[in-house]
């Protein structure tokens, strides 16, 4: 076991560094912000003395040792718009942020790992056909779309919901909603054929011919074999509950990280988008690794391959 | 199973239960506050170290300026300031309004005039319009209590104009000292007619009346600037009562509007202009363009009259020649000399210039998309195939692009601003050391400075009238619309606003 995490660890550690090392790059390659941050009154020799100044003008590998060294001491700099230091800025977005994909993801799994069961044990069902053309319907629907059309019916039409903002629970419904929704379908599949796996074992069928009663076989010996698999899809899929976020917080005016890495990359407010990005892989692999060690806490056969 | 329809049931009730006290928590509506709906994150509320229109929407209710425009005639008038005059041409004495209070109880006097500009011309404090103040101011003295000298480092026409912009508050210097520029920027303190609450970062800011203004106490207390980025949202909380006012409305947002029950549109001309550069000197390489007769071409190729009927369904003004009407030195007379609409002469004028069968072009466009489609259609009946470049809300990138000199054919921008008068516009763009400069035409730029030097209104009158003809005779640019700035507001509500930024003094509610 511990041999796995310290390998997956190390797989973890060089991803970020590569994801950082990219950022950089991508950052470098489109060019030095110095156009937006200055105001119209800058001269051409304004302009050089500023890029000197912030240092753009250094070889490529400097500018990136430099800011290798930063990212290392957690220094992300201070936002060119804000001028107030970055970590700052995401540590007052964390928590909407946290508590939006917090309820997305308890939203998505109330009503994905129930419909997987239910599809699973009475597979090719008219209920299986109904629930596998929902999980096709919500995989379709882009995130927006949905957020839009929910806030015209349920805060428009009907005046139940708050439109946008979070400043009682009440706001947290729609975005929870919207997020959730593009989850689903892929924890409902998965659920779904993993279940499907498990009620075709041996096991289960000695169980039958035991006479314990269904519920008791499709919850305990069932579900509890099958949830592995879905678990696993469900870390990683926490990139997908990222961007969905970036999405959903746009649309519902949540006052989230996603909003500030849209404004931040659109204001060209280059430490800010750095961090952000670099903090988001971290969850991201975060998130992966999570999965992988807890599927081989629970699977033997993975442990010990 | 039984088992499982029993905790299904439960769950649901649960659910049903919680969402239905979550439900009926809604606040009453109170006419005692405003809300108002911010399109992008809020930066700095520093007005100084900002450049941003949001910034400066909400900066605009906190602090006061020496001088503010007047709304009637765009020019200014006596503020906290309360009477100026010239020594000669590098001295300004200006005196000041007595009795105002910071909101945190500090006096305003000269030498809180003294430490605001003092503070900005300061290298080590970074402020974002260190670079436009040290280039203008050489020295501030203090004469007495209430009387200040500017001494400018050239003879500067346009400084009482510039002293009535919103970035120029008055700010507390004790307080300042005390805290520091970043905790100032984040908890601003002004002389203006509403004091700083809260802000809630990516939210919201709150603030609420200054009891003690000096020029009137605000009849509405409490006003909340929200932060709703998309368009449709920000709609759909004004029809729902949300926010009673949503500021640069789009034209699918002022359809929306208009059939609402709740809300109305307010249109108010705004100083923005928007055009077409031509690269004329092929800048970013060989171009079309750097001939007058294609440059002549699309300005009789445009239906403009029409794009302001049909595309922004009559939301605009005409626009003639690079000043919209608000400005100084505007001479309406230049209107005549503009090509007018005449796709038979631009198909002439093309084949004059060797094009008789049109040819490629780009059109770089970060706004108004539909506007420029248009312009698309109207270019392409004359033969010039025009691809569109749109950088969307990308305008950083764009921006880049055109001060390297790298956008090819034409590019689509708009210029508005809080000074009215060209010397805070012109020489941006057509001055000879301007990034943004595709013409590179030493006249227009000597007469350019020249004005930003002549004290004589009668003369700079000229100078601008000259410049407004040589831009237009030679079609460096193609003037599309003069914008009107566009509100949504609460029916309920009288809104007042200056161009793009509400005034929120001077609003109140119908009973």
């Amino acid at each position: 076991m511990k041999t796995y995490i310290i390998k997956k660890l190390f797989i973890a550690i060089l991803t970020v560094i590569g994801v950082i090392t990219v950022t950089f790059l991508l950052l470098y390659l489109s060019g030095d912000p110095v156009a937006t941050i200055l105001p119209p009154e800058a001269s051409a020799a304004d302009i050089e003395e500023f890029r000197e100044k912030m240092g753009f003008n250094q070889p490529i590998i400097v500018q990136w040792a430099q800011f290798f060294g930063q990212v290392a001491q957690f220094d992300f700099g201070e936002s060119y718009i804000s001028k107030q230091p970055v970590i700052a800025l995401i540590s007052d977005r964390a928590p909407a942020s946290l508590i939006l994909t917090a309820a997305g993801f308890l939203v998505s799994i109330a009503i994905a790992i129930p419909l997987g069961v239910i599809s699973a044990i009475k597979r090719f069902s008219i209920i299986d056909n109904i629930v596998t053309l929902f999980a096709l319907l919500g995989q379709a629907m882009p995130i927006y779309w949905l957020g839009i059309l929910l806030v015209i019916l349920f805060g428009l039409r009907l005046g139940w919901l708050p439109i946008s903002g979070n400043d009682t629970p009440k706001h947290l419904i729609l975005p929870a909603i919207t997020l959730g929704v593009s989850l689903i379908p892929i924890v409902m599949r998965m659920t779904r054929s993993a279940m499907n796996d498990v009620l075709e074992q041996d096991y289960i069928r000695t169980a039958k011919a035991f006479g314990i009663s269904k519920a008791s076989i499709f919850v305990k010996y069932g579900l509890k074999n099958a949830i592995l698999p879905v678990i696993a899809v469900v870390f990683v899929q926490a990139g997908t509950l990222l961007s969905g976020a970036v999405v959903t917080e746009t649309v519902f005016a949540w006052p989230g990280l996603g909003r500030l890495a849209t404004t931040a990359i659109l204001a060209g407010d280059y430490p800010l988008v750095r961090a952000l990005v670099i903090l988001s892989t971290v969850f991201v692999v975060f998130a992966n690794l999570m999965g992988d060690i807890l599927i081989a806490k629970l699977d033997a056969r993975i442990r010990f391959n | 199973m039984k088992q499982k329809t029993v905790i299904a049931n439960r769950f649901l009730l649960g659910l049903i239960t919680l969402a239905t006290i979550l439900i009926f928590t809604t606040p009453a509506f109170s006419k005692d506050s405003i809300t108002v709906a911010l399109g992008t994150r809020l930066g700095s509320l520093d007005g100084w170290n900002t450049a941003a229109m949001v910034d400066w929407t909400v900066c605009n209710q906190i602090y006061d300026s020496l001088y503010i425009l007047d709304p009637t005639t765009f020019r200014p008038k006596p503020n906290l300031a309360v009477s100026h005059k010239m020594l000669d041409d590098y001295t300004w004495q200006i005196k000041l309004r007595k009795g105002v209070k910071f909101h945190n109880g500090e006096s305003f006097d000269a030498h809180s005039v003294k430490f605001s500009f003092e503070r900005v011309l300061d290298p080590e404090r970074k402020l974002y319009n260190q670079v436009k103040w040290s280039k203008v101011i050489e020295k501030i003295d203090v004469i007495d209590d209430f009387t200040i000298q500017i001494k400018t480092k050239k003879p500067y026409v346009v400084l009482i104009e510039n002293l009535a912009t919103l970035d120029t508050g008055m700010v507390p210097p004790n307080y300042i000292r005390e805290k520091g520029d970043s905790y100032f920027s984040s908890h601003p303190v002004g002389t203006g007619p509403y004091k700083f609450a809260s802000w809630k970062q990516g939210d919201r800011v709150e603030l609420v009346a200054n009891e003690n203004y000096w020029n009137g106490i605000p009849k509405i207390k409490k006003a909340t600037f929200r932060i709703i980025p998309e368009a449709s949202i920000s709609t759909a909380e004004l029809i729902a009562g949300g926010v009673d006012v949503v500021g640069r409305m789009r034209s699918e947002q002022v359809r929306t509007v208009k059939k609402s029950k709740t809300a109305k549109v307010l249109s108010v001309l705004s100083n923005r202009g928007h055009f077409i550069q031509f690269d004329s000197i092929g800048r970013a390489g060989k171009s079309p363009f750097q001939n007058i007769k294609v440059r002549q071409a699309v300005y009789h190729a445009i239906n403009r009259p029409a794009i302001i009927k049909m595309v922004l369904e009559g939301y605009g003004k005409d626009l003639n020649g690079p000043l919209s009407s608000t400005y100084f030195g505007f001479d309406p007379s230049v209107a005549d000399l503009e090509p007018q609409y005449n796709p038979e002469k631009a198909k002439k004028l093309l084949a004059e210039a060797g094009y008789p069968d049109g040819f490629n072009a780009q059109l770089s466009v970060y706004e108004q998309k539909s506007v420029y489609e248009a312009v698309q259609g109207f270019l392409s009946k004359v033969g010039i195939n025009t691809k569109l470049n749109w950088y969307g809300a990308d305008l950083s990138t764009l921006v880049q692009l055109r001060n390297s000199g790298k956008v090819k054919d034409m590019g689509a921008y708009s210029w508005g601003s809080v000074v009215y008068d060209p010397d805070y516009f012109l020489p941006y763009w057509f001055g000879m050391d301007s990034a943004r400069n595709y013409m590179k035409d030493q006249e227009i730029s000597d007469w350019l400075a020249e004005a930003g030097r002549e004290f004589d209104e009668a003369k700079r009158k000229k100078l601008y009238r000259k410049v407004q003809i040589k831009i237009i005779e030679n079609a460096f640019w193609v003037p599309v619309f003069n914008e009107k700035a566009l509100y949504g507001v609460n029916k309920k509500l009288n809104l007042v606003a200056l161009g793009e930024f509400p005034q929120l003094r001077s609003c109140s509610w119908q009973d």
